[in-house]
This record gives structure tokens, sequence and C-alpha cells, in this order.
């Protein structure tokens, strides 16, 4: 049986299937982005830390702007030239949509893994250093005990060794005795994947959630990732998996390549911290701050001159003076000599690359901008499955295949919409 | 909306030119941040002024690209629907923000 009305026009409705199919469909689109974009007034209305303002680079996103435009113009051709019968033409133009399309995401992945390279670490007293991470590695060495969970571990913390591969051997805990699962393990073996296994069914039989393993070959030392701990102090440390080790914490510190030192939150900038501690080399960060003070200084003075309705104490309120006046470059743009600080765990509140953990702004962009780039490739698929597949439906019916383009192209419109708001809210303003 | 060839034919310009224009005013909405409105860096008025050329450029992708300058009057009951639906959930969203009392925004 034939579908009726995926060609021609209902009469009452003057619309076809599909037609009333990607409106309602739109509809339901702009009450999903809707609630995002309302989500984002809310996070900026009541963020409790500068909102980041020209945080992104503006020359993608406006790339990525003229890009979608240009797909949008091309697409609407794409339909066009159908409509004309003109097929080469309509190959030509979803051609350069989909081109598009690949360049928008290639942009945005350049972007995305920027930020993921890009760190901050907040200090105790809420000065944030932007940077770059140089070494972050927790050692933890002598480690003569690992205690593993029965529902979660596994062997990977293994792969955080310093030093040689050599096997690990361990002692049979005694309190798997008696399990029918652990009968085969000998006095001593080696913590292996199918010895794991046997220890982990050994002792969901006992009701354990744990078992603690004591090592018999030399003791153990670890470098572990601050992304792979889930928790640590002097003797123990726990991976994300429930793993412990059992041993002595030697350095904790992370020694950080800074590209701006960020005070904006900083309680009291003259007495921070921060400007006690070492650069790797044991040189001190005090010259920092006369530098810092410095900057603050001449830019508050061209503040005030530019602006002469405003005095200093006004100016300090002033969300564009503290943007500019309380930050400082570190390095100048293109440069990737960045000072080195180190910084103790101690000293540290928040540490995290530019991810959503970082802040809500940076949750609210990857979210947004994220379900903006599935449309664009769910939008490129199925314009390129019409492109590359459905020219058998060109032969047979002309005009069926004018219509798909045409809820393609209301669809790839409606994308370009929402990057039209996007644009100005996260880069420009 | 168009739907023979010739009216097609003749609309081609008219896209075009829409796709200047939105290219134009893309560049313009750049530009308007090296310009200070009234407060120094991104102030209100900055927001207010970009957000007001966001909806006059995707105004123009509705009515022209999507065709809704000419659609079914099915598609704007669908639309309309939407739209109050769409204030309905921005303006609750504010009003989480707003004191009752004082009428004035938490901050």
């Amino acid at each position: 049986m034939e579908i009726p009305y995926t060609v021609t026009a209902r009469s009452d409705t003057g619309l076809w299937n599909a037609k009333i199919g990607i409106w309602l469909f739109l509809a339901s689109e702009v009450m999903l982005f809707g609630g995002l974009f309302s989500s984002y007034v809310y996070l900026r209305m009541g963020a409790d830390f500068p909102w980041p303002v020209h945080e992104l680079k503006v020359l993608p996103g406006f790339l990525n702007t003229m890009n979608l435009i240009i797909s949008s113009v091309t697409v609407v051709f794409a339909w066009a030239s159908l409509k004309m019968r003109m097929y080469t033409r309509y190959k030509i133009c979803m051609s350069i949509t989909l081109a598009c399309a690949v360049i928008f995401m290639c942009i945005k992945a350049y972007e995305y893994s920027g930020k993921f390279a890009h760190y901050g670490v907040t200090l105790n007293d809420g000065t944030v250093l932007e940077g770059h991470p140089v070494d972050d590695l927790i050692s933890f060495d002598d480690v003569t005990a690992i205690t593993v969970t029965t529902a979660t571990s596994d062997l990977k913390f293994l792969n955080e060794r310093d030093g040689d591969d050599a096997p690990v051997m361990v002692k049979k805990p005694l309190e798997l005795d008696g399990a029918d699962a652990a009968s085969d393990l000998p006095a001593e073996f080696e913590l292996d994947s199918g010895n794991l296994r046997s220890i982990k069914k050994a002792a969901r039989q006992k009701e354990l959630a744990a078992v603690r393993l004591e090592l018999t070959s030399a003791p153990l030392a670890f470098n572990v990732h601050e992304r792979r701990q889930k928790g640590y102090n002097d003797t123990q440390l726990t991976f994300r998996d429930g793993t412990t080790l059992e041993g002595k914490m030697t350095n904790d510190s992370i020694v950080f390549g800074v590209d701006r030192i960020d005070m904006r939150m900083t309680k009291d900038i003259e007495n921070s911290p921060f400007f006690g501690l070492l650069s790797p080399e044991g040189e001190s960060w005090e010259e920092w701050k006369g530098k810092f003070l410095k900057h603050y200084g001449s830019t508050m003075d061209e503040f005030l001159r530019e602006h002469e309705e405003f005095d200093k104490a006004k100016a300090l309120e002033n969300v564009e003076f503290q943007r500019v006046g309380l930050r400082l470059a570190t390095v100048e743009p293109g440069s990737h000599h960045y000072p080195e600080v180190v910084i103790p765990r101690s000293e540290k509140r928040f540490y995290s690359n530019f991810t959503p953990r970082y802040n809500p702004y940076y949750a609210i962009y990857f979210l947004m901008t994220g379900l903006h780039g599935l449309h664009v490739i769910g939008g490129a698929l199925v314009m390129g499955y019409m492109l590359f597949f459905n020219g058998w439906l060109y032969k047979k019916n002309p005009e069926h295949l004018a219509n798909r383009v045409e809820v393609a192209g209301l669809f790839w419109h409606f994308v370009d919409l929402i990057w039209i708001f996007l644009f100005p809210l996260y880069y420009l303003f | 909306m168009a739907s023979n060839p010739e009216e097609i034919r003749k609309h081609q310009k008219l896209y075009l030119f829409i796709g200047c224009v939105l290219l134009i005013f893309t560049g313009v909405t750049v530009l308007m941040t090296t310009i200070d409105l009234g407060t120094p860096g991104v102030g209100p008025s900055d927001i207010a002024a970009g957000l007001a050329i966001a909806t006059f450029k995707s105004s123009l992708v509705a009515l022209i690209f999507m065709h809704l300058n000419s659609e079914k009057k099915l598609i704007y009951k669908f639309l309309l629907f939407t739209m109050i639906f769409f204030a309905g959930m921005m303006t609750l969203f504010v009003l989480a923000k707003l004191d009752p009392i004082t009428f004035s925004f938490y901050h």
C-alpha cells in the first residue's frame, strides 16, 4: 500500500506529511533549546564568580557563523535546483553544504581540544592560575599492601606504576581460607587478571566487600595521575575503582606553567600566599607581585583616563576593569615559555581543565554547543544520505526528493538559527 | 511559498541577497564589541544590541529561507503555541531571580 500525501499536499491542510512532521519536530526543538537558553540566563544572572566574557577566541566562532550562513544559502539553492529539475546543480549545492558541515565540526573540534588542554588551579585564597600542568602526578612509594574491592577493582592501577614491570607477588589472604574459588591459589602468587578474578570470586563467596593483599615482592612505587585518584593521605591512596594502596606519599605538588594570573576572587591581593610560592628552580614568585601591582596600577590609570565619570572605588567594582586590571597574562601572545610554579596540594582548592566541571559557564557552553554540534552531525548525515543514496528517487519522482530536501533544509536552517544566538552569547558578550 | 519553477528562479536572487545581509550583520555584531554602549566592557545595552541583531538575522532565516513569509495556516498555529510556551518558560526562569517585594533581581 502506498502512503498518501508524501508528495502531494492534503487538500484541507495544504501540507504533505513530512512538512507537518518537521514543523512539529522543530517546535519541540524550540522548547529544548529554549530550556537551555533559559538555563544560560539563569546561570549568568546568578553566577557567584566572574562570568567569563571574551574567553573564547572570536575568530573560530566568527568563521563558523559565516560557514553556517553560507551552508544555509547552499541548502536552499539545492532545494531550488531540484524544483527546477537541475540535478547536477543540486548535487554541487548539497556537496558544498556538507563540506560546510565538516568544516564547522573541524573548527569546533579545534576549539574543544584547546579547552581540554587548558587548566585552571584555584588556590585557597581565591587566586586562579590558568595554564598547563607540567607535572601533576602524585608520587606514592613503599607500597607494601593493596586492598582490592570485590565489586569494582581491576588491574588498570598497575599502569600507574613507576619503574619496572616485574610481576607483583602477593600473599594469599587468610580471610579467603575455606572459599572454594580460592582453593587453587598457592600461598604466594602473582597478581594477574586470572588470580584477581579468583580472589574477587572467593571474596563474594565469603561476603567480603574488599580484600587486603600483602606484597611479598619488593615494595612498589606509583606516580598517579590526578584524575585516576579518588582520595589520598600520607599513608593511603585510593583509585577511582576503589583499589587502595598502603605506602608513603612522597610528593603531591603540582608543577604548573602559568599563562595567566587571575586575582578577581582573591581576598587580599597584596598578601596572597601565591606570591610566596616557588618555581621548580627555587625562584620566588614575589617578583610577580611587583609586575601584577604595576599592571593593576597602569590599567587603573588608563581606565580612569578613558572613563572620566569613574573614580577608583567605582572602577574597582566595574566588571570590565576587573577583567582587564585584575588579571595578568604572564607571556606574550603566541609564546609557549610559561613561567612555572610549584603548588603544594594543600594550597589548592580546585584543579581542573576547562571542561564542564570547571565552572557553570563551561558546563552550559559544552552542553549547548555540544548539542548543537550533534544537530550538525545529524543534519549532515541525513543530507549525505540524500546526496549519495537518493539518486533513484530523483529518477522515479523528482518532486518527492525535492520534498525530502526541503524537510532536511528546514532542519538545517533551524540549526543555523540556533547558532546565530549562540555566537554572540558565548563569543561576544 | 514559491512552488513553481519560474517563481523559484526569481527567488534565487533574494536568497543570495539575504545570505549577504546575514554575513554583513555577523560582521556588524563582531564590530559592536569594540564600541562602548554606556558601560565599559559588556553591559546590558551591549547584550541587548547583540541579541537584537541576532533576532533580526534569525527572523530573516525563518521568513525567507524557511519560507515562513508565506506558509500554510496550520504551521502558523503550531508556531503560535510554541511561542506562547517558549515565552512562558523564559518568563518562569527570569521570575525565579525576581524579588517579589522589591521587584528587583537577586544577585
